[in-house]
């Protein structure tokens, strides 16, 4: 909650980047075997600012499952349900691409620059505000589904 | 013959308040875990603080600010922004069935219309040309729904804002078109028959470019209301309607705003020696506004910011007296004296934000106003007299200049001046210095001094009726002054509490007050008194496991007349606030519960109003549907009664009875 004389209008870039992937999660179905685990294993490269922040959502559920944070550096790819590219991570995501294709997987995009056609979901910063395009086509692929609640929210739908 | 009431004007700019406060939010309190817990809607309306730009966390900041949110807003149930700001450490508010006045740190003067209070909206002023007036209740010219937040900053504020930044700044953050992204419909009805309907649409394109409409209708039949000095009730004559209608478009470095506002309020206290309980009886305010402001970055370090905005505004007010002339037919048994006023006002303000020095912020700029066609009429209408019939016109040029500077990690020094020539007064300087020492990383003390003034609106310079008890003006009238000392401390307990305590001293010189010459049989406005308020404040915010949030705040203070050493009117010498918010059963309710209580004041009439504790209760389902968020309030939960000190002009009442028990239910839909 926001109720308080102090709440944020405004917010650390990754801190609400995390916030928003968290929703993002939340609005995402995965195809009934889509969630093998019993964490739900957010993937993304250790180290980085938006990986400290992430960790804010590690424990909370989604799911019916406990969200766990991974680095993409040591975890198979085809272990993670969500998979968070960032600009430093181009060389590796290159070389993930090919074996995550077909699988189940959230794939998030925090670098505008990265070919959106690849990723479900592309965040990118507009006028001082989060703003996120999704690509419901690649989803479908492998029959995942974003909420109305979500699609109605960004900024564009592929 | 009757006269009316009183409201003025000068220019401004807002910007220690957008470094300050815009930036409030960078604190310490916005944890990533309370943004986790944010729905995505929510998200969408926060924005991303940029490392480029400066930051200044709300402890650095040269004030003790309060801020309220639209999450606020709605979990307390505020309908007005004089609900908001009553909410706020240190201030009350009262009422006397046509305006809602503020109150800040013990001083509140019945009858003043706000005008020494600056009200902006996004950073343009809006105390009108007339009587300087800062509207905060259902004249208020926007709907509350509208508003993203307020920030109200305490004590002498002239050093940036010039004329009116009295004893305080209030600046309402309006929402965007990214706010609503679609259309939404509220419907609210309330007791005394009361009924609320707005519709806004907003949107964002691809490339940025906001845009945000929404239109407001509100409507009261207000009660019948007994007054104890007449012995009598006035019946159907507390009527209060309003409509609005807002318009804002924001890009990347350009906004622009419209704002119409049209309030008409029936008058049931018979104020200024009316005829008790006459229909007619009636007060209009009208406004039109737009504003434009452009902002760029012109290298890494300095910053442009132009703006431009016009208002007009009309008022007319109606006062009903028995009528003693020759008899006619029909029969008449009374008349009606109507007051008729209108101003324009355009200015404009350069501004540059310079961090070219290390450790050094400077903010420097230039306004300038011109208030026109300044109209005040007064007349009888049937048959026509004419009492008054003046039209002036003024300007004010303002230059000002502040710095920020770093002197090390834990002393800042905040300086700052303002120059304003203004046509018919001497020229006025008014600086204003706060030093913030940071012992540690979560304490902050300040130490804060400043000078205001107020020059005299229109009202009080040309308000002038040929009739005996009418008005005459004053040639010697000069701006009335203040000097403000504050410390502050305020200290972070925890990741999630803090505190803040405040010990100030306010002193007021050249007070324009009413006076009367017996001779002439004239009143007239004059600086005839000073006021000196000592106090000190303390507010606890906390934000507890489980989604809850507290808030307690206390004033102790004492404001006196410096002659007479009196204790001032409408001076509560203390005041206390509970707010208290939690979740009830998950995300689908919540409970907001609101606790303001104040001590006795005096009235105008030596006589004394006592003092009284209030409780509000909301209760909000934000999820109740798709789409539908719905709320419950009860006001005044358990019916004390209580009433405001009211204002000379009331007389023979020395006090307005306040609102009972009532409800309102309120319904967002989202399509």
């Amino acid at each position: 909650m926001t109720t308080c004389a102090f709440s944020a209008q405004k917010a650390p870039e990754h801190d609400l980047k995390a916030a928003y992937i968290y929703n993002f999660i939340q609005f995402t179905e995965w195809p009934e075997d889509g969630l093998k685990s019993s964490t739900l294993n957010v993937c993304a490269s250790a180290g980085t600012v938006l990986y400290v922040a992430l960790q804010a959502i590690v424990g909370k559920t989604s799911h019916n499952r406990t969200i766990a944070l991974k680095s993409l550096q040591t975890t198979p790819a085809t272990d993670c349900n969500v998979l968070i590219a960032e600009k430093s991570d181009r060389e590796l995501y290159s070389q993930i691409r090919p074996k995550i294709a077909n699988l189940p997987i959230l794939t998030i995009s925090d670098d505008a620059e990265l070919t959106t056609g690849d990723f479900m979901i592309t965040i990118a910063i507009l006028n001082e505000r989060i703003r996120f395009v999704i690509n419901s086509t690649r989803a479908l692929e492998v029959k995942m589904v974003f909420s109305s609640r979500l699609l109605r929210l960004a900024a564009k739908v592929l | 013959m009757c006269q009316y009431n009183n409201k003025n004007t000068k220019f401004t700019l807002q910007l220690y308040l957008l470094a300050a406060t815009a930036t409030f939010s960078t604190q310490a309190f916005t944890s990533v875990s309370n943004l986790t817990e944010l729905s995505i809607e929510q998200l969408a309306g926060i924005e991303v603080e940029s490392a480029s730009r400066y930051k200044q966390p709300a402890i650095d900041a040269p004030a003790s600010v309060s801020v309220v949110d639209a999450e606020e807003i709605r979990t307390f149930g505020y309908r007005t922004l004089g609900d908001i700001l009553s909410s706020m450490r240190g201030i009350y508010t009262s009422y006397d069935r046509y305006v809602r006045y503020v109150g800040t740190r013990g001083f509140s003067r019945a009858g003043d219309y706000n005008t020494r209070i600056l009200l902006l909206i996004d950073g343009v002023r809006q105390n009108d040309s007339l009587y300087s007036q800062a509207m905060i209740g259902t004249e208020f010219p926007i709907d509350i729904d509208l508003i993203a937040r307020v920030e109200f900053v305490p004590g002498a504020g002239s050093s940036v804002y010039g004329s009116n930044a009295f004893f305080g700044v209030i600046n309402v953050i309006t929402k965007n078109g990214n706010d609503f992204r679609g259309t939404e419909t509220a419907a609210a009805v309330g007791s005394y028959k009361t009924s609320k309907l707005r519709v806004t649409h907003g949107t964002t394109s691809d490339s940025g470019v906001e845009w945000l409409v929404s239109g407001s209708s509100f409507k009261q039949r207000g009660q019948d209301l007994f007054f104890p000095a007449y012995n009598d009730t006035a019946r159907n004559l507390d009527s209060d309607q309003s409509d609005s209608v807002f318009a804002k478009m924001r890009t990347e470095n350009l906004s622009l705003g419209m704002m119409l506002s049209l309030r008409t309020k029936d008058n049931p206290t018979a104020s200024f020696q009316q005829q008790f309980g006459a229909q007619g009886s009636k007060s209009t305010d009208e406004q039109a506004a737009i504003n434009a402001e452009y902002r760029k970055a012109l290298s890494d370090v300095l910053s442009l910011k132009v703006s431009a905005y016009a208002q007009k505004y009309r008022y007319q007010g109606d006062f009903i007296y028995p009528y003693s002339g020759p008899i006619t037919l029909p029969l008449r048994t009374s008349f009606t004296n109507r007051d008729q006023s209108e101003g324009s006002m355009l200015g404009g303000e350069l501004q540059f934000i310079s961090t070219h020095f290390q450790n050094h912020r400077i903010v420097f700029g230039a306004d300038y106003r011109k208030d026109t066609g300044v109209k005040q009429k007064n007349f009888d209408i049937q048959p026509y007299v004419s009492y008054l019939d003046s039209k002036v016109s003024g300007s004010t040029n303002g230059f000002y200049v502040q710095d920020e500077i770093a002197l090390g990690e834990k002393l800042l020094i905040n300086a700052g001046v303002r120059y304003d020539l203004i046509s018919g007064f001497p020229s006025a300087t008014n600086p204003r210095i706060g030093l913030v020492f940071k012992p540690q990383a979560q304490t902050a003390i300040k130490l804060i001094y400043g000078t205001a003034y107020r020059v005299p609106n229109a009202y009080e310079q040309h308000y002038e009726t040929a009739t005996a008890g009418g008005y005459m003006t004053n040639s010697n009238l000069k701006p009335e002054k203040i000097r403000s000392r504050e410390l502050v401390i305020e200290h972070a307990l925890s990741n999630s509490q803090r505190i803040v305590a405040s010990v100030y001293q306010n002193d007021v010189r050249n007070l324009i007050s009413q006076s009367y010459d017996s001779v002439a049989d004239r009143f007239f406005f004059d600086n005839i008194s000073g006021v000196r308020v000592r106090g000190i404040e303390a507010e606890w915010i906390g934000r507890l496991n489980g989604g809850i949030m507290a808030r307690l705040s206390a004033n102790f203070q004492h404001a006196e007349d410096t002659a007479s050493r009196q204790t001032i009117p409408n001076s509560p010498a203390r005041l206390f606030k509970a707010h208290l918010s939690a979740p009830l059963w998950r995300d689908q309710l919540r409970a907001g519960l609101e606790i303001q209580g104040m001590s006795r004041r005096k009235t105008d009439f030596n006589t004394e109003t006592p003092g009284f504790a209030i409780t509000n209760l909301t209760l909000r389902a934000p999820n109740f549907a798709q789409n539908t968020d719905i709320s419950a309030s009860i006001y005044n939960l358990f019916d004390h009664q209580f009433a405001d000190p009211a204002g000379t002009e009331q007389a023979p009442n020395d006090r307005i009875a306040q609102n009972g028990r009532n409800f309102q239910l309120k319904l967002n839909y989202r399509f």
